[in-house]
């Protein structure tokens, strides 16, 4: 029987050896005791980042050399992240724009192009990461997101409404191994890679942290020290860091308080173009919209989809329906398709896929944002957008 | 939260962490990333520690805690529809097609998080179906099609080695991945 198969399956893997394990019953204790303390006292999600960045300054100011960071991070210009003058510290911008990254990779080892990354934006976390997984990667945080202490460096969104409370726990900080642009650096040998079977685990990559401006972390998975440093070092900061990413839609009308929480971009024929695209809605509250709990829709477009929606909603059920003169897939059973959806549909425009998903308290469903909203730009990125809400 | 709670949540948690772990390991299919839905999970758990503490069975209390959190966590994360391969999804398929011999373990690890969340429940945990219900906070009848949905997608992952069924059509892959676990964790 294949059940029972699959029951084998499951007995076997489940009496596997298993890696010493980096979960901890009295860190669950403490963390499930400042989140009830946090919502017993009615704070706002965003109080206990502003907490932790003010833990931070306190926390640094006996970790960190008293060398200044040179750029002025929050100015529009970029800055390599190059040693410190001695200049006054600067602060990590509080919030990024997931419309426009802040940080851009330099120098990268070989075989690794800027083609080779997603880029991921939002305001809180920006992103690349190496499709091929040979273990480059790199995340930098906005200021207040990452937490260090004598024991460990976490970084997280600490929000009640279903995100983890910290999505990176590692044991140690790991070894001090000099300073980039002014500020300690660490090199973390982050528990479990290298021992897993998943993607982030073929390849040993160690970790470089540091704090690239006050109160903002980056971390830096690179295989080797030398070529993590140099990556580093040339890694360009600021709001003008690089190219905007191209959108091959325009986006119109929309409701008022959606605001784009996410952007997911890729490099293809020498364009970085938006594939992914997500919105929040409701009140601004930078940590819950930056992990999506309040999610309203998302866009997902581009060649990375192919051609065919009859491919993307493989399973589902759906009726064909001709809207604004496109001809849509629009899904029957959303959530049959994916349990947050709350209305979807699929659509060819000159040949570039579309998919439109709303999700949550959206106010307007996918066949109203294809009939009233949305704009396709065509195939040719040099026709695409780097502003696609109009 | 008293004394007295947080000694017996201790005491319990670390009775039951290695079988939650393992549990976290077969749905999460890597023991790294187990250990961060465990922790999660666990932080929940302490929470809600007065209600499961009173429930008539704590351990399906924890359990569905644990399981929901594997879902819910996958599924809030819109970004995990994202492709991360270098190859379009259609090319993909089409190489699967030629190469169909994925064994079972692969199979498994390829199927969406709820559906290997429902196969966990039902074959491991040898739940019935209200009970995979239950823990999954869902309908009986969700359970029902996501195991069939589930099965058969093994069914033609895996072919007919492992079954009597013959396998009718092309692996289906899931077209996403969780940029976070490509990225390496961090």
């Amino acid at each position: 029987m294949f059940e029972q198969a699959l029951a084998e399956l499951f007995e076997e893997q489940a009496s596997e050896n298993p890696p010493p394990t980096q979960a901890s019953v009295l860190a669950a204790a403490r963390q499930g005791r400042a989140r009830r303390r946090r919502r017993n006292a009615g704070l706002a999600a965003a109080s206990p980042v502003l907490a932790v960045g003010a833990v931070l300054a306190i926390t640094f100011g006996g970790l960190v050399p008293s060398s200044g960071y040179r750029a002025q991070v929050s100015s529009p210009g970029a800055h390599v992240s190059s040693p410190a003058d001695g200049a006054s510290a600067a602060q990590a911008p509080r919030l990024f724009s997931p419309l426009r990254p802040y940080v851009s990779p330099g120098w990268l080892p070989k075989g690794l192009s800027a083609a080779s990354f997603v880029g991921v934006f939002t305001r809180l976390e920006d992103s690349y990461i190496d499709i091929r997984s040979t273990g480059v990667g790199l995340n930098v945080w906005s200021r207040g997101v990452c937490r260090l202490s004598s024991r460990s460096f976490t970084c997280g969104w600490p929000h009640d409404a279903g995100a983890p409370e910290s999505i990176v726990p590692r044991p140690g900080i790991g070894r001090r191994i000099g300073e980039i642009g002014g500020r300690a650096a660490y090199w973390v040998f982050p528990s479990g890679s290298g021992t897993g079977t998943s993607p982030s685990s073929r390849f040993p990559s160690r970790q470089l942290t540091w704090q690239y401006a006050q109160g903002g972390w980056a971390v830096l998975s690179a295989p080797d020290l030398p070529d993590a440093l140099r990556m580093a070092r040339t890694l360009r900061f600021g709001m003008a860091a690089g190219p905007t990413a191209a959108f091959p839609f325009q986006l119109t009308g929309l409701p008022a308080d959606w605001r784009v929480n996410q952007v997911f971009t890729r490099v293809d024929q020498g364009v970085r173009y938006a594939f992914l695209f997500g919105f929040s809605a409701g009140a601004v509250d930078t940590v819950a919209d930056d992990f999506a709990p309040r999610q309203v829709m998302t866009v997902q477009t581009g060649p990375l989809y192919g051609s065919s929606c009859v491919s993307y909603f493989h399973h589902a059920s759906y009726r064909r329906q001709i809207i604004n003169g496109h001809e849509a897939f629009v899904l029957l059973k959303p959530q049959a398709w994916d349990t947050g959806a709350k209305s979807g549909l699929c659509t060819v425009s000159d040949g570039v896929l579309a998919s439109l998903i709303t999700e949550g308290q959206a106010t307007v469903s996918a066949t109203g944002l294809l009939a009233h909203h949305i704009r396709f730009l065509g195939p040719d990125p040099a026709k695409w957008t780097t502003r696609p809400i109009g | 939260m008293s004394s007295q709670h947080d000694a017996e949540f201790t005491e319990y948690m670390s009775a039951r962490m290695p079988a939650l772990r393992r549990l976290a390991r077969l749905l999460c299919q890597d023991w790294s990333l187990a250990d961060d839905l465990l922790q999660c999970a666990m932080t929940k758990a302490y929470i809600h520690w007065a209600k499961a503490a009173r429930a008539d069975n704590t351990d399906a209390y924890v359990r569905a805690i644990l399981v929901r959190e594997f879902v819910q966590e996958r599924r809030s994360g819109w970004a995990r529809r994202v492709t991360l391969s270098e190859q379009p999804p259609d090319a993909r398929r089409a190489a699967a097609d030629q190469d169909s011999a994925l064994d079972l373990r692969t199979a498994v690890a390829a199927l969406p998080h709820r559906q290997r969340a429902v196969l966990v429940l039902r074959y491991f945990c040898d739940l019935n179906v209200y009970q995979a219900a239950d823990a999954l906070g869902c309908t009986q009848g969700t359970i029902k099609s996501q195991t069939a949905k589930a099965l058969e997608t093994l069914r033609r992952s895996v072919g007919p080695g492992y079954d009597q069924t013959p396998s009718r059509g092309p692996a289906r892959f899931p077209d996403y991945a969780d940029p976070r676990e490509v990225a390496g964790n961090v």
